[in-house]
C-alpha cells in the first residue's frame, strides 16, 4: 500500500488531477518536432565551421556593420518606445477623454498589420516625395534609406510592447503610495519620478527588452525603408537573407548564431534584472483603490494632462494612422478599376488561399499545443517546469529570418534530413509544407502565452475537488477548466491569426517565392512592390489592412466581453 | 476644539458615504472613529487629510477652514492601512522623504531620521528595505515617516488591520505611549471596538455615513444614546478595561 502511494507521489504531494501523461506527451512532441529539433540544426550546421572560418565571417566589415546598424537602431527605437509607451500607458490609465477607447484599441495595430505592408507604407510615407518625407526633405533631412528610417520602422513594430507591459501595472498600482507622498508634501514631479517610476520600472524594462529584441530581429517592415546600402543601412537579418540567396549557408548560419546569442543574452540580462527587482515586493500588497479622484487639481496639472494627451494622439496618428492612409491612398491612386484588377488577379487569389491555409493550420496546431501545454504547466508540478516554459517562449525572441533558416538547415538539400526526404520525394523547403511549418514556428507561443497566466492564477483547487469527486480528465477540462479560459483562448487565437497571416521574414526565407505556388499575400506584396507595380502592391496590401482592422475589432470586442465578466 | 467637522456631506457615485457629519476633537487627544465596515469612517479620515473633498460642509483645523487647502499644506501626518512604504527606498529614506520635500539641510535630516529611528527602537535597521521587515516593524516605520515633518495632527487608517492578533495588542499599547510622548492630536479609524475602547480618549461611532455618538469610552459603554450603539457595543466586555483606565 505504501509502495503504491510512493509511486504517484512527488515532492509536492500526490497527483490527483488526471491528464498528466497526455498533456506532457502532446506538449513534448509538438515542442520537439516544431521548435527544438529544427533549432538544433543551427548548432549542427555551425559545428561544421571551424572556429577560424566562423570568426572570419562574423568579423568581416560588412557583417560587423550589419550588427552595428541593427543593434544601434533597435536600441534607439526601444528607448523612444520606452518614453512614448510610458506616456501612452499613463494617458490610457489615468485620464478620461473622448476617443480614448479607439486610441487603446489601436495599440495592437503593429501586431495585426503584416510587416511587409507596414514596410512599404512607411517607405512611401518617408521617401523624399512622400507625405512626411517631403516635409523633411525641404530642410535637407533624408529619412527613407537612412538609419533614421530603419529606426522609425523599428519604433513602429515595437509600440505595443512597452504600452501593454506598463498599462496593467499602472492600473493595479496602489494609489496609497502616491497619497502617502502627497501627504508628505511631495509635488507631482517628485511623486512621479521617486514613487511611481520605481514601481513601473520592472514592467518598463520588460517592455523595453521585448521591443529591443523585436527590433534586432525585425525584417519585413525594415527591409524596404532601409534601402540596403552596404556598410550603411544593411541590417543583420538582411545579411542572413542575402547569404542564403547566394547559397552560402555556412555564412548565414554564423551570422544567425551570433544574433541568436545576442538576443538570448539580452533576454537573460533583462530577466535577471526583473528577478532582482522582484525582491522589493513584500508580497502583501493591498487590493488597489480604483477610485481615481483628483483632489485639488490646479491649472498646472491640467496643462500637463492636455499636453500628454496631445502627444499621445499625435504619436499614434503619425506612427499608425498615416501609414494606413498611405495604403488606402496608393491602392486607389489609379482608380477603382486598377484596384479591382490587382485584387482579382489570379496570383493574388492563389496567394490569399495559401495565406488562409497556412493561417488555419498554424492556428489549429498552436491552439492544441497551447491548451495542452498551459494545462500541463499550471496544474502539475514536475522537475524542469520552469525550463519548459522558457523553451516554449524561444520563438518569440528569434528573428523570423532565423526561423526560416533553421527549417532550411533541417529539411533543405544541405539539411541533415535532406537526403532522407529526397529518397521519398518529399519536398518541404520551397514548398507549401515549409511555408506552413515556418508560420507555425513564428506563432508557436501565442495561445500558450494567453492561457498560462489565467490558468496559473486560477490555481488547481477546483480541478482537485472535481477529481476527488470522481470526474475524469475530459470532464474536468470541459466543465471546470475551460470556462475559466474561454476568453483568453479566443484572445490568443485572434493574436495568433493576426501574426500568422502577416508573417513575412520566415516565410520569405523558406518559400522560394514561386508565384501561384508558394507565395503568400505578404510575399506577393513584396514581389509587386519590387517590380515597381506600386498600385497593385498597395491594392493587395489593402486586403491585409482590412483583415488587420477586422482582427483589431475582434480583439477589442473580446477584451470588452472579458472585462465585463471580470 | 482642534479639529472640527461641520455638516459634512459626501457622495460617491450615488452612494452617500457621509451624511451631515458633525464632531470635534480637542487638542492633544487621541480619538477613534469606530464603526462597522462601510459606515463611512475612512471617508471622514480621508476628507480631513484632503485626500477626498466633501460635497458640502466645513472642515476646520486649528480655527481655520481648510477645505480649499491641499492635504500636504494642512500639517497632517497620515499612516496608511497597508503603510504604503516606498518599496524601493530604505527605511531611512522613507522617513527622510517628507523632510527632503521640505528642502531641509542634509545634516538636519540626518539628525531627525536618527532621532525617529531611536524613537521606534529601530536604530540599526535604517538601511533595510521594507520587504526585509516584519509587519510590526513596517507599522513603526510608517508611524515614524508620518511624524518626521512634525505634523500637528496624526491620522491613522486601520493601523493594526494588517498585523496578526498576537502582535496587535503589544503594538497598540506601544502606539498609545508614543502618541502620548510626542503629544500630537491623533485620529485613528478602526472596526475593532476593543481596540477603540482600550486606546482612545474619545470614541466617535459611525453607522451608515452618520455619526451615532461621540464620547469617552466610559460614556459610550454606560450611556449608549442610540439603539445602534447599544447593540453594537458589547459593554460587558469592557468593564475590566475601563476600570483599569
Amino acid at each position: 500500500m505504501e509502495e503504491q502511494i510512493k509511486k504517484v507521489k512527488n515532492k509536492h504531494g500526490i497527483r490527483v488531477i488526471p491528464g498528466f501523461g497526455l498533456s506532457m506527451g502532446v506538449t513534448m512532441t509538438l515542442l520537439s518536432c516544431l521548435v527544438l529539433i529544427p533549432l538544433v540544426s543551427i548548432v549542427i550546421s555551425a559545428s561544421r565551421l571551424s572556429l577560424q572560418e566562423f570568426l572570419d565571417v562574423i568579423t568581416s566589415k560588412q557583417i560587423v556593420s550589419g550588427y552595428v546598424v541593427s543593434l544601434s537602431s533597435a536600441f534607439i527605437a526601444a528607448v523612444l518606445n520606452g518614453v512614448f509607451g510610458l506616456i501612452l500607458a499613463w494617458v490610457l490609465v489615468r485620464y478620461d477623454f473622448p476617443g480614448k477607447r479607439i486610441l487603446d484599441g489601436m495599440i495592437e495595430l503593429p501586431f495585426a498589420l503584416p510587416t511587409a505592408v507596414a514596410g512599404i507604407a512607411l517607405t512611401s510615407l518617408y521617401t523624399d516625395t512622400g507625405w512626411l518625407g517631403a516635409l523633411f526633405a525641404k530642410v535637407g533631412i533624408k529619412i527613407a534609406y537612412t538609419r533614421t528610417g530603419i529606426t522609425i520602422a523599428m519604433i513602429f513594430v515595437g509600440i505595443p510592447f512597452v504600452v501593454r507591459a506598463v498599462q496593467p501595472v499602472l492600473q493595479k498600482l496602489d494609489r496609497q503610495y502616491e497619497e502617502a507622498a502627497t501627504m508628505l508634501g511631495a509635488g507631482r514631479g517628485r511623486i512621479f519620478f521617486r514613487v511611481i517610476l520605481p514601481e513601473l520600472f520592472p514592467a518598463l524594462l520588460a517592455g523595453f527588452g521585448l521591443a529591443f529584441a523585436r527590433g534586432i530581429g525585425e525584417y519585413g517592415s525594415v527591409v524596404f525603408i532601409a534601402g540596403n546600402i552596404p556598410f550603411k543601412t544593411q541590417i543583420a537579418p538582411l545579411l542572413i537573407m542575402s547569404k542564403l540567396e547566394q547559397y552560402k549557408y555556412a555564412d548565414a548560419t554564423a551570422i544567425a548564431l551570433v544574433l541568436l546569442i545576442l538576443s538570448f543574452l539580452l533576454m537573460f540580462v533583462i530577466n535577471s534584472l526583473q528577478i532582482y527587482m522582484q525582491r522589493f515586493s513584500s508580497g502583501d500588497n493591498a487590493p488597489s483603490i480604483q477610485k481615481v479622484v483628483e483632489v485639488h487639481e490646479n491649472s498646472y496639472s491640467h496643462a500637463v494632462k492636455y499636453l500628454l494627451i496631445i502627444v499621445s494622439i499625435l504619436f499614434l496618428a503619425i506612427m499608425l494612422v498615416l501609414p494606413l492612409l498611405v495604403v488606402a491612398f496608393n491602392a486607389l491612386g489609379k482608380g477603382w478599376e486598377a484596384y479591382q484588377k490587382a485584387v482579382m488577379d489570379e496570383y493574388t487569389i492563389s496567394a490569399l488561399k495559401l495565406t488562409l491555409l497556412a493561417t488555419v493550420i498554424a492556428v489549429a496546431v498552436n491552439t492544441i499545443f497551447g491548451l495542452f501545454s498551459s494545462y500541463l504547466l499550471s496544474k502539475f508540478y514536475f522537475r524542469g517546469r520552469q525550463l519548459l516554459a522558457t523553451l516554449i517562449d524561444i520563438p518569440f525572441s528569434i528573428s523570423p529570418v532565423i526561423a526560416g533558416l533553421i527549417f532550411i538547415l533541417t529539411f533543405g538539400n544541405i539539411g541533415w534530413m535532406g537526403d532522407f526526404l529526397k529518397q521519398y520525394d518529399i519536398k518541404i523547403v520551397f514548398a507549401v509544407p515549409g511555408v506552413i511549418l515556418a508560420t507555425i514556428f513564428v506563432t508557436f507561443p501565442f495561445v500558450f502565452r494567453e492561457l498560462f497566466p489565467v490558468l496559473n492564477a486560477q490555481g488547481k483547487d477546483e480541478e482537485e475537488a472535481a477529481a476527488l469527486m470522481g470526474a475524469g480528465g475530459f470532464t474536468i477540462f470541459r466543465r471546470i477548466t475551460f470556462p475559466h479560459i474561454k476568453w483568453a483562448l479566443l484572445y490568443g487565437v485572434i493574436l495568433c491569426t493576426a501574426r500568422a497571416m502577416g508573417e513575412f521574414g520566415a516565410v520569405s526565407v523558406i518559400s522560394g517565392h514561386l508565384r501561384g505556388k508558394t507565395n503568400t499575400l505578404p510575399l506577393h506584396v513584396e514581389i509587386l512592390y519590387n517590380e515597381f507595380n506600386t498600385t497593385a502592391a498597395f491594392a493587395v496590401s489593402s486586403i491585409l489592412v482590412i483583415l488587420a482592422i477586422l482582427i483589431l475589432i475582434a480583439r477589442n470586442v473580446v477584451e470588452g466581453l472579458r472585462n465585463k465578466e471580470g | 476644539m482642534y479639529v472640527e467637522m461641520k455638516n459634512i456631506n459626501k457622495t460617491f457615485d450615488g452612494f452617500q458615504a457621509s451624511k451631515d457629519v458633525c464632531f470635534g476633537i480637542e487638542k492633544g487627544k487621541l480619538a477613534a472613529l469606530l464603526g462597522p465596515s462601510g459606515s463611512g469612517k475612512t471617508t471622514i479620515l480621508r476628507m480631513i487629510a484632503g485626500l477626498d473633498s466633501p460635497d458640502s460642509g466645513d472642515i476646520i483645523i486649528d480655527g481655520s477652514r481648510v477645505n480649499a487647502l491641499p492635504g500636504s499644506k494642512r500639517g497632517i501626518g497620515f499612516v496608511f492601512q497597508n503603510y504604503a512604504l516606498f518599496r524601493y527606498m530604505t527605511v531611512a529614506d522613507n522617513i527622510a522623504f517628507g523632510l527632503q520635500v521640505q528642502k531641509k539641510s542634509k545634516a538636519e535630516i540626518k539628525t531627525r531620521v536618527e532621532e525617529l529611528l531611536e524613537l521606534i527602537s529601530m536604530k540599526d535597521l535604517g538601511k533595510r528595505y521594507p520587504h526585509q521587515l516584519s509587519g510590526g516593524q513596517r507599522q513603526r516605520v510608517a508611524f515614524a515617516r508620518a511624524l518626521a515633518p512634525n505634523p500637528h495632527l496624526l491620522l491613522l487608517d486601520e493601523p493594526f488591520a494588517a498585523i496578526d492578533a498576537k502582535v496587535r495588542r503589544e503594538l497598540r499599547t506601544w502606539l498609545r505611549e508614543m502618541i502620548g510622548r510626542v503629544g500630537v492630536t491623533s485620529i485613528f479609524v478602526t472596526h475593532d471596538q476593543e481596540e477603540a475602547m482600550e486606546v482612545a480618549d474619545t470614541v466617535i461611532i459611525t453607522n451608515q455615513g452618520k455619526v451615532e455618538q461621540i464620547g469617552t469610552p466610559e460614556e459610550i459603554c454606560l450611556r449608549p444614546q442610540t439603539p445602534f450603539v447599544s447593540e453594537f457595543i458589547d459593554s460587558t466586555r469592557y468593564e475590566a478595561i475601563l476600570s483599569i483606565k
